[in-house]
């Protein structure tokens, strides 16, 4: 099946799992694949617990992680919102509430929709960095084809009251890593993931915000996201 | 005693950081950040150097004495003991 995902070229050889997700993508022909998902790679035997589907799902994506560092991308374990053409992640830890914040940003701002709950991709073309849609989109299967220029990243924590601050680049870099792919089997493949990751947190700015599942903390982590509103308010402090 | 091979630095944010190749990085939560002096020691421990000589290299660049070289040395290498770089 040929897809194209992250204005990349893939060829995924089954599919699978995957393949219901995988519509939205495909693609009629290509000039050149540039990515090729081979299942002879896949391993479902090291996902214990899961079906065939689920480990093809699970494998396949990792096979996409690795290949998209290629192309000066990566995939980010978050929930994708895009809103008046703009992209904001919300990640962390499975459980932390960023699918929940994810929804509260659709409930609390007409227009705002959630375009991938999972795995978006992350890609930078002619100094943007662009929020991609794909088919590894976790198992609510909120799965829309988009392409829209990142505006923020913001990582969730549990909390008794709502508090958002600025992660330091080093501490930004420190909770990308700990949400994206960072098992490498060479160094080349670290050293592009780092590199990735460096390039990311010099030009996005990230933010981790404790809150409770409130609409209060949807409308702090907007404000702190969006570059507009974060600019009125440092006017404000002058 | 010796830097594990699986370890790699890596310059992030401006900051020299160590991280582990494989299945090690599945439980991998902090980073082991790194100094420019951190960076000197990492790059002779890996190369073989005992104890004394990463306290004479520190000694030719930083103005500290003997002992306190040493000092820094044995607390490098605890804290890469901590972070799990090291094979006795």
């Amino acid at each position: 099946m040929l897809c194209k995902i992250a204005d990349l070229f893939v060829e995924i050889s089954e599919a699978g799992g995957i393949a219901p997700r995988c519509v939205n993508y495909m693609a009629d022909c290509a000039v050149d694949v540039d990515i090729i998902i081979d299942k002879e790679l896949y391993k479902p035997e090291r996902w214990k617990g899961l079906s065939y589907e689920q480990a093809v799902y699970m494998d396949s994506g990792l096979i996409f992680y690795a290949e998209l560092l290629k192309f000066g991308g990566m995939m980010l374990h978050a929930s994708a919102v895009e809103l008046d053409g703009k992209a904001y992640l919300f990640s962390g830890p499975s459980g932390m509430g960023k699918s929940t914040h994810a929804r509260l940003w659709q409930q609390s701002f007409p227009g705002a929709r959630v375009f991938n709950d999972d795995k978006p991709a992350l890609r930078k073309l002619d100094g943007v960095w662009y929020a991609y849609g794909t088919p590894w989109c976790g198992k609510d299967g909120i799965n829309i084809n988009l392409k829209v220029p990142l505006e923020g990243i913001c990582f969730l924590r549990r909390g008794e009251k709502n508090e958002i601050r600025r992660l330091s680049p080093l501490e930004a870099a420190s909770a990308i890593i700990s949400q994206t792919l960072r098992r490498f089997s060479s160094t080349k493949g670290l050293a592009l993931m780092t590199d990735t990751v460096d390039s990311l947190t010099r030009d996005i700015p990230v933010f981790e915000l404790r809150c409770r599942p409130d609409t209060e903390a949807a409308i702090m982590s907007y404000k702190a996201l969006n570059k507009s509103s974060r600019e009125v308010k440092n006017e404000d402090k002058k | 005693m010796k830097i594990k091979s699986n370890f790699t630095l890596r310059n992030i944010a401006d900051t020299w950081v160590a991280l582990p190749l494989g299945e090690a990085a599945v439980d991998f939560t902090g980073m082991l950040t790194l100094n420019e002096s951190g960076v000197m020691l990492w790059r002779l421990l890996e190369g073989g150097s005992t104890r004394e000589e990463m306290a004479d290299a520190l000694l030719k660049e930083y103005e500290v004495s003997y002992n306190e070289a040493l000092a820094d040395v044995d607390a490098f290498i605890a804290r890469l003991n901590d972070a799990g770089c090291i094979d006795a």
